[in-house]
Order: structure tokens, then sequence, then C-alpha cells
């Protein structure tokens, strides 16, 4: 849970008007920079936990790497929609996949904007 | 008579944007044959336009060939979709082509895509643009060459380009596939040390030959009997996983 002072993944969905498609409730977690990538072999060398990942991936794989990553959760850009499968993953492990039209360069600089680092 | 074959399993042909002009029926044929490479398997990018002309072509040649596309996933995943006769290529070509994303190629950037007869002799260009993601998950893509009697094959998985591993991080479990294929730049044994997951999983070196030098440049040594095996290319990617294990990777 995220102190007081701190950016949580519900507040930057809200700020991005991102929408949650995937553990929902997994929301209140704070969030501790960033990354962006398509190579998910990029995410699991280099992830650290409560990140916040943009990409355009959006296989089932994905889950796995933010679960192994420990990130905070998968903002995925450019409207590019997870299936069904990858979404009931996503809730299985409790790792939120948010969605949203931006692509991932003005993503990234809304992010930087509010702080994230 | 030879105990082994050696098996190039990923060629392109003059179709290929990225693939030399000259890589034309008789010329990779005679390639193959003169450097003593049995088998090939002859594919394009998103396409199989050229595969009947190297099935008829073949004929000519001490070489086995077999045809099919090099399918680019929507994740932009690599993989080859290998078959045995003209027809069903030509069907997953298809099936293919109505999920790119219908936009032109532009030869003066990307190259030509130049379709042939069994002669090597030109016969049309293909104006759209191959090089390209399609809409098909590696899923779809390896469930519709099945459905059409294919072997499926992720190419060059080690490849941080279109490479399956670096792409999607670990091979996906929904992904139905027999043998997956290592690039030349790496040897089996280097790719089991980095991926430890590879261990039990056939794997394949093949060429991805684009030019007539690269061809037999990275091969895969196939026991005699199934090199001359008369099977359906799916039911001849099960033995050649079975012929790889037995033969310890």
């Amino acid at each position: 849970m995220a102190q007081s002072n701190e950016l949580t993944l519900a507040e930057v969905a809200q700020r991005l008007d991102a929408r949650a498609v995937a553990a929902a409730d997994r929301l209140y977690v704070a969030v501790a920079g960033g990354l962006v990538s398509d190579l998910l072999s990029y995410v699991m060398a280099n992830g650290r936990p409560g990140q916040v990942w943009i990409t355009i991936q959006t296989h089932p794989n994905i889950v796995a790497v933010a679960t192994l990553a420990r990130l905070a959760g998968v903002l995925i850009a450019s409207g590019f929609q997870p299936n069904q499968t990858t979404i009931a993953r996503a809730d299985e492990e409790g790792i939120p996949i948010l969605v949203s039209p931006d692509p991932a360069f003005v993503l990234a600089g809304k992010l930087w904007e509010m702080g994230v680092r | 008579m030879a105990v082994c074959v050696a098996a190039d399993l990923h060629v392109h042909s003059a179709l290929s944007p990225c693939a030399g002009d000259d890589m034309r029926p008789p010329a990779v044929l005679l390639t193959a044959e003169r450097r003593g490479v049995g088998i090939i398997g002859v594919v394009d990018h998103n396409s199989a336009g050229n595969a009947g002309a190297f099935l008829e072509a073949a004929r000519a040649f001490a070489v086995r060939v077999f045809v099919g596309l090099e399918v680019e996933s929507a994740e932009g995943v690599h993989i080859l979709a290998l078959f045995d006769n003209a027809e069903a290529a030509a069907d997953m070509d298809a099936a293919v082509a109505a999920h790119l994303p219908g936009w032109r190629n532009q030869p003066d950037v990307l190259g030509n895509q130049i379709l042939v007869d069994a002669f090597g002799n030109e016969i049309g260009c293909d104006d759209r643009l191959l090089l390209t993601a399609t809409s098909l998950t590696v899923e779809q893509v390896a469930a519709m060459t099945r459905e059409r009697g294919g072997m499926p094959i992720p190419a060059h998985i080690d490849r941080e380009l279109a490479g399956l591993l670096p792409v999607l991080g670990f091979v996906p479990p929904g992904v139905s596939v027999e043998v997956l294929e290592v690039s030349r730049h790496m040897s089996v044994r280097e790719a089991r040390a980095r991926w430890p997951e590879l261990e039990e999983l056939p794997l394949i070196v093949s060429s991805d030959a684009h030019c007539l030098d690269d061809i037999g440049t990275a091969v895969t040594w196939v026991s005699a009997p199934l090199a001359a095996a008369e099977i359906p290319a799916l039911e001849w990617g099960r033995c050649l996983a079975a012929n790889l294990l037995g033969a310890g990777g």
C-alpha cells in the first residue's frame, strides 16, 4: 500500500485517462519509476520492482514478465487491446493492466511530468 | 549411402525484398546440391508466392524441398510455416494475406519482390508490403500451419530482431511447435547454455540465407531414412523432433 505522498497507479490511471482492464483492485500501489520496451527479454533483465511498464505488446507473456520483475503494472499504449487470455492471467496474478490510446512517447512524457522517475 | 543428410530449412527466395534478386530456383537448388545440402526449406516474408516454382524445379536436383512462408506475428516474432506441397502453402499464403496491413512495398528502400517460374524467369512482382507484422498471434500462426499439415518453426529464436525469446521473453506455453530454430550466429549448445529452458526442446540451426553464398552455412543433420520419408510436413516435423532428441540434440 502506498504512503500518502507517493503516486499510486490509480492516480496515474486517472491523470492519464487510462482504463484499467485487469486487476483493477490492485491499483493502490506506489509507482516507483517506469520503463518503456516492447522486448520482453529487456524487461525481464531491466525491470525493477514498482515500475510501470509502457508497451504495445499484449501477449499473455507480459503478465509473467511483469510478475517476475515485480512491476506495479503494465500500461498498454497506442490503443492496443490485450485479449481475454492476457486479462484473465493478469487478474489471476494481480498485475494491473491499463490501456490508453496515447502512444508510448506521450505516456512516458506525461508520467515524467507527474514526477515519476 | 549417407547416414545423415544436411538440412537447411530456412532459405529465402527473390520474393523476399531483403534477399538477393538471384535467389531463384535453379541457382538456389544448384548451390544447395553442390554444397551437399540434401534438404532445404524455401520461405519468404509473409508469402509463399514462389513455392510452386521451387517444388517444380526441385525434380531436376538431388535436393528435397519444403516450401512456405516466414510469417511475422502481431508481436513481431518470425515463424516458419513449412509445407510439403504447393497447395497447402498457397492456402496458408491466402490466409496470411488477409492479415497483412494492405500497404505497398517500396522497392527502392526495402528491395524487390520478384515472382519467378521454375526456370528462374521473372513472371511478376508482388506490390504488397510483405516485410511487416501481420495481425496474427504466434499461437494463431502455429495453429494455422498445423491445420494445413505444415510444420511451424519459430525462426532464429535467439535474435533480438524478431526472435521468439528476446521478443516474448520465453517460449509461450500455448504455442504448439515440434522444433525451434537457432540462428547461424549461435550453436545449439550455446543457445541451451544461455536459455536453460531450451534444454529439453529439439533445436535446429539454419542459415536464413538471403544470398546464394549463405546457403548451407548452418545446417541440421537429419537421419537418412527421415530425409527420404514421404510423409506430410507436420508429421515430418514430429519425426525430426524425435530424431534430434534421440541424437542428443
